[in-house]
């Protein structure tokens, strides 16, 4: 007995004096700025090696370091990245990138033409491998006149194409990219540890000052659970993180709440080939019947935008801001046209949605309700998101279905979804004049008149009730508060260059 | 040797129905492991030739066959997700969770023993019902509960211990200690209510059996009749119990690795059925079989130490 309880002291002695010391290292000391950043991710990295990587979460993260030939700005501009200029000929078929000298690989390869050769040879496929992207099926050929020059010659003319160049350069010859990447970013990739963290550190022979990061390391957490998210803001154990709108109100007091578009597209989509569906009168019924701004302040606590086709406001030009309100809610012209449609007394429908996204649960449930009130019973039924993409998004076995797309610098990527040959058309939609426009607008050189395309593809979506657009949910990020410099782009990137501990 | 043929024999079939039943379940499951792991905004080309990789087009049995000959060659194939071989995934996680495991046994045997030894010795209704109460507790709060808890006062408020992440033994052994506390802690709470409520029926019955009144007879003082004759005895339901905690502990404790970021078994299991990583599931099948295999040999083991008339064979 006495044994026991001296043991038990001695145990109870070393935790008090393993937390005395941990006073000391936890608490953020004043005098001191700190030099790593620590933040999360929600998911594991699909692959850390870009080519096989497709998810927007680990491109938000490696977008730190990689780097293309051009980069985007906070607005979706292409700016000059690796290539220091580029030229485009005026038959809009030739661009001639000039490179930049001085630039080193992470692993100490001097940058040259022969990486972007190697680069795109594989993209395109033209290295006798399969091709490692669809998207470069457009280029021709390609070509290095010399170490510092670069020229891609393609079929047809794309206006879309430059934007498709911020893919990453990787290393002439490196195969390794899935154990330890390599880039050119201004951080670099020091180690990943599955389950738990991703660790960068500055690139200290970054080659454009202006850029060079202020934060010498940077840790990412992969977390998923959204209390230990907060608890971790909390404790400080991490210094910036997105979350929920919920608990943004709860921490506003103590952190510096950044609010913004994230360019994401949420969708309630009705499978247009669906028996009831396929009327369009029903899916415009469907859109007069539900009110969107309950969602945004009921699910996104009032932090979300409105939308009315499958554009956030966050695209800019190619916004089409005259479809503003086109479906308010109206009920009589809802039971009217289901009316019209052969459907007096309503009907059944399921509304299938993924497990995972407690905002789209919710979402489904105010549409439920809203859709009661001209007769329609709607029934939620929540799936796990493996069985979501394999039933929903690859094989369109569903009715209805809420899900949010993410935005792309392109706007091809993001239309292109609904064309008639699209492989993962899940909305199932297919309209004659929308596909030639998208097709005519992917060669289409003058902007004006490729925007107006553009704008007219969201204008057929929106008449033919494609699906309902819902809003494009904020992205809320909370950092403590002498954490400064955080940064919003039009697509999933997480800049960690621009951000600095105030002193 | 019997003993030990039997059990063999038995654990081989037990893998081997196991592993085609988990291979089973995966074909009919819906899901395609290269969509959930690029996600909706991949390249159709991307998807392909993820799912070369995967050989998932090849026929089933073949598959399983293959499977089986290389498993039985030590090699656990290849995880899907990670790209990388099942069998040191598997290795790196066990290492955090085996850690879990003993500081929750070092925990729950600090915590439950004295106390259900104090308990039985106390046998009193004043003693028994206040912790009786607070033991229900113990035991029907879910140990995720208690972690939320644990954390929101030692790692929000005072600040003392990490809740995310996780430090190697051989990189700091303090911080690695300061980490797996809170977690051990919140896992033990429970363990440690069902160890007293064992160890404090298992005493009072022993102390009942004529060779305690033996002992006391003999003029021995109580602690020593307790500590000589009692305990040792009153230890074999426990140890029965003990091994089922550790092999539950082991197994991963999918919501309290989650909760405090732990990478360990249970997170990993999480993940791979969610992204129908079949290798790894099928790796960890075999993982959890053996797991369960090794603690109830080593209780039988236990047994026969502390009581010597228990023989294995």
């Amino acid at each position: 007995m006495k044994k026991l309880s001296i043991v038990v002291c001695l145990f109870a002695l070393a935790i008090s004096s393993i937390t005395a010391t941990g006073v000391k290292e936890v608490k953020p000391n004043e005098a001191m700025v700190p030099s790593v950043v620590r933040t999360n991710i929600g998911s594991e990295p699909d692959s850390l090696d870009p080519w096989k990587s497709a998810a927007t979460d680990t491109e938000a993260i490696f977008h730190n370091v990689f780097e293309g030939l051009m980069l985007y700005d906070t607005n979706g501009k292409m700016i000059p990245g690796l290539a220091e200029s580029v030229v485009i000929a005026p038959d809009g078929l030739t661009y001639t990138f000039k490179l930049r000298k001085n630039v080193l690989f992470h692993n100490g390869k001097p940058f040259d033409s022969a990486d972007v050769v190697y680069t795109y040879n594989n993209l395109t496929g033209m290295s006798g491998e399969k091709a490692v992207s669809s998207k470069f099926s457009l280029i021709k050929n390609i070509n290095a006149p010399d170490a510092y020059t670069f020229v891609i010659t393609l079929v047809e003319p794309s206006a879309g194409f430059l934007s498709l160049t911020s893919i990453p350069i990787v290393p002439e010859g490196y195969t390794n990219q899935a154990e330890h990447p390599v880039g050119t970013g201004p951080y670099r990739f020091v180690e990943y540890t599955p389950g738990q963290r991703i660790v960068l550190e500055r690139n200290d022979a970054y080659y454009d000052a202006s850029r060079m990061p202020k934060i010498k390391r940077a840790e990412i957490y992969i977390m998923t659970d959204e209390a230990a998210i907060v608890s971790g803001l909390q404790s400080g154990q991490l210094d910036f993180a997105s979350i929920t709108a919920e608990d943004a109100k709860q921490l506003s007091s103590d952190y510096t709440i950044y609010n913004a578009p994230q360019n994401m597209v949420q969708i309630f989509a009705l499978n247009n080939e669906d028996p009831i569906f396929s009327d369009v009168r029903v899916r415009q019924a469907v859109n007069y019947a539900l009110n969107k701004q309950d969602v945004i302040d009921g699910v996104f606590g009032g932090y979300a935008t409105k939308l009315d086709s499958n554009f956030s406001p966050v695209m800019g030009m190619y916004y089409n801001d005259t479809l503003s309100g086109y479906y308010e809610q109206n009920l009589a012209k809802a039971k009217q046209l289901l009316v019209e449609a052969g459907y007096p007394n309503g009907f059944k429908m399921t509304i299938t949605v993924p497990s995972n996204y407690q905002a789209h649960i919710d979402t489904a449930q105010i549409f439920a309700q809203q859709l009661a009130a001209i007769g329609i019973k709607a029934t939620i039924q929540p799936i796990e998101w493996a069985t979501w993409l394999d039933q929903v998004y690859a094989k369109a076995q569903y009715q209805s279905t809420i899900i949010g797309l993410t935005g792309k610098l392109d706007p091809d990527s993001v239309l292109g979804r609904y064309t008639t040959t699209y492989p993962m058309n899940f909305f199932k939609f297919s309209n004659a004049r929308y596909d030639a426009l998208i097709t005519k607008a992917k060669v289409e050189t003058n902007d004006a008149a490729r925007i107006s395309m553009y704008k007219e593809c969201q204008k057929i979506l929106t008449e033919n009730a494609a699906a309902v657009y819902v809003c494009d949910p904020n992205l809320t990020v909370a950092a403590r508060k002498d954490l400064k410099g955080y940064v919003f782009y039009p697509v999933g990137f997480m800049d960690l260059s621009t951000l600095y501990f105030e002193e | 040797m019997g003993y030990y043929v039997r059990k063999i024999l038995g654990f081989i079939v037990t893998l081997f129905l196991v592993s085609v039943i988990t291979f089973l379940v995966f074909q009919i499951l819906p899901g395609d492991p290269a969509l959930v792991i690029l996600g909706v905004d991949a390249d159709p080309v991307q998807i392909e030739a993820l799912q070369r990789t995967m050989h998932v087009d090849e026929p089933v049995v073949e598959r399983y066959v293959s499977w089986v000959g290389s498993a039985l060659h030590g090699n656990l194939g290849i995880s899907f997700r990670y790209q990388k071989p099942v069998s040191g995934i598997i290795a790196d996680c066990f290492s955090v969770t085996a850690l879990l495991a003993l500081f929750t046994l070092v925990l729950t045997i600090l915590i439950g023993l004295p106390i259900g030894i104090w308990l039985a010795k106390h046998d009193k209704a004043k003693y028994i019902v206040p912790f009786s109460l607070v033991s229900q507790l113990g035991v029907s709060i879910p140990s995720f509960c208690m972690g939320i808890l644990l954390i929101s006062i030692f790692t929000v408020k005072l600040r003392w211990f990490p809740s995310l992440g996780f430090t190697p033994w051989s990189q700091n052994p303090l911080a690695c200690i300061k980490g797996l506390f809170l977690p051990s802690f919140s896992l033990s709470l429970g363990t440690s209510a069902v160890l007293i409520r064992y160890l404090r029926v298992s005493i009072i019955s022993e102390q009942k059996l004529d060779y305690v009144r033996t002992a006391r007879s003999k003029g021995l003082d109580e602690n020593t009749v307790l500590q000589r004759h009692v305990l040792r005895n009153s230890l074999i339901p426990v140890i029965t119990i003990f091994g089922m905690l550790v092999a539950d502990v082991l197994g991963g404790s999918i919501i309290i690795e989650n909760v405090f970021s732990l990478p360990g078994i249970g997170k990993l299991i999480a993940t791979s059925i969610a992204t129908r990583d079949l290798p790894l599931i099928q790796g960890l099948v075999m993982y959890l079989a053996c797991i369960v295999v090794v603690c109830n040999a080593s209780v039988d083991l236990l047994y026969s130490l502390i009581d010597p008339r228990i023989r294995l064979l």
